[in-house]
């Protein structure tokens, strides 16, 4: 077989692939997934809706689906440690986004919180399930009106979007009240996240799938969260998160991609 | 008048149109609107516009707020000036965030 068969054999595979997780996804869109996807994530356990330990804040429309901002809060009455945090968008492709399990550095003693932006590709649930320290899991549903946001050309300018690919940024937040137990952080990793489902429009084939699938935020030698995500994280992974008050609180961030590549940064000083 | 739309960059946007104006046209053939616009007030509202969304978002990016918090509040003073202000304003405010945060 020629080099240019290969390729087009190759290019009829993908064609055939697209088509038929098109229509899984035109199939999916009338049916509710959740009874399924929670089986598959959380077994026969029990999951408490809206009881009030976890909040979820997301637009009722995004504006920009391949870039939504999705906040999961903890209210302060919630006292003791947080297990994990799962993140699930019922219609995209891989519904699991990301998984936070958490550390000794998360945190207690205030608003428990964590930010990042996401694609959503169809109008969708979007779920926080939260695991607590006596192992129950507790969820926080939104109902969100997108379209498109994981094919969508994910660089606003795409002759620039690997220029930085790597720049990593690492921020601290001190409390406006120098007592208060918790601190916020923010990580910002230049990355094009690409999902292997956006054109590129100079060859017209597709752009590989390149993601963050781990990020570990540690504070000093202890874990603040450890982070497994899928490719719905919007380009350049943004997170902001609360993390407990330490001696110093300087972080330390680890970021793997699924090229394997190892992104590491530190805290500017606090503030900055 | 149309609220522009950000495709693209907004430093690069205010970088062009300060480009353009320097040009010694006197007349802009506009892609959308009058056949012929005077040259630089033609620029002048979106200028003002983007140059107003920027200075908004790296305000609010000094105060370490966030995303969601500029989008409820970033560059609302421009609302009346302009049509479909509810449909394009947000977008355009998160495309300004996700870039200028990096500066």
């Amino acid at each position: 077989m020629t080099w240019k068969s290969h390729r087009a054999s190759w290019t009829i595979a993908l064609a055939a692939l697209a088509a038929s997780l098109f229509a899984v996804a035109l199939a999916r869109a009338e049916e509710d997934v959740w009874p399924t996807l929670k089986q598959a994530t959380f077994g026969d356990r029990v999951i408490q809706a809206e009881d009030g330990t976890i909040i979820l804040d997301a637009p009722v429309t995004a504006e920009d689906a391949s870039l939504v901002p999705i906040t999961m809060r903890v209210p302060a009455e919630v006292k003791g440690d947080l297990k994990s945090l799962t993140l699930i968008i019922d219609k995209n492709p891989n519904p699991v986004v990301a998984t936070f399990s958490f550390g000794p550095a998360a945190g207690t003693g205030g608003e428990r919180s964590i930010s990042t932006r996401v694609r959503i590709d169809d109008f969708s649930h979007v779920r926080a399930i939260l695991e607590t320290e006596d192992d129950k899991l507790h969820m926080a549903t939104k109902f969100v009106q997108a379209a498109g946001g994981c094919a969508a050309m994910q660089a606003k300018d795409p002759d620039k979007e690997n220029v930085d690919l790597g720049k990593m940024l690492v921020k601290t937040f001190p409390p406006a009240l120098s007592t208060a137990p918790l601190f916020e952080g923010q990580v910002m990793l230049k990355h094009p996240n690409s999902n292997g489902m956006q054109l590129d429009i100079g060859t017209g084939g597709y752009i590989p799938a390149r993601f963050v699938k781990e990020i570990t935020v540690k504070r000093g030698n202890d874990l603040v969260f450890r982070m497994e995500s899928t490719f719905s994280i919007s380009t350049n992974p943004n997170f902001r998160f609360t993390f407990g008050r330490g001696g110093d609180n300087e972080l330390d961030v680890a970021i793997v991609d699924t090229d394997g590549t190892v992104f590491t940064a530190k805290s500017q000083p606090s503030g900055s | 008048m149309h609220v522009p739309t950000l495709d693209g960059s907004i430093v690069g946007w205010l970088a062009l149109i300060d480009d353009l104006k320097q040009r010694n046209a006197p007349r802009v053939v506009p892609g959308h609107g009058p056949h012929a616009m005077e040259l630089p007030e033609a620029l002048e509202p979106e200028q003002r516009y983007l140059a107003t969304i920027a200075a908004d978002v790296r305000k609010l990016i000094k105060e370490g707020k966030t995303l969601e918090e500029a989008t409820k509040t970033a560059g609302f003073e421009e609302r009346d000036a302009w049509k479909l202000f509810d449909d394009y304003h947000v977008r355009n405010v998160t495309a300004a965030f996700a870039e200028l945060e990096w500066e």
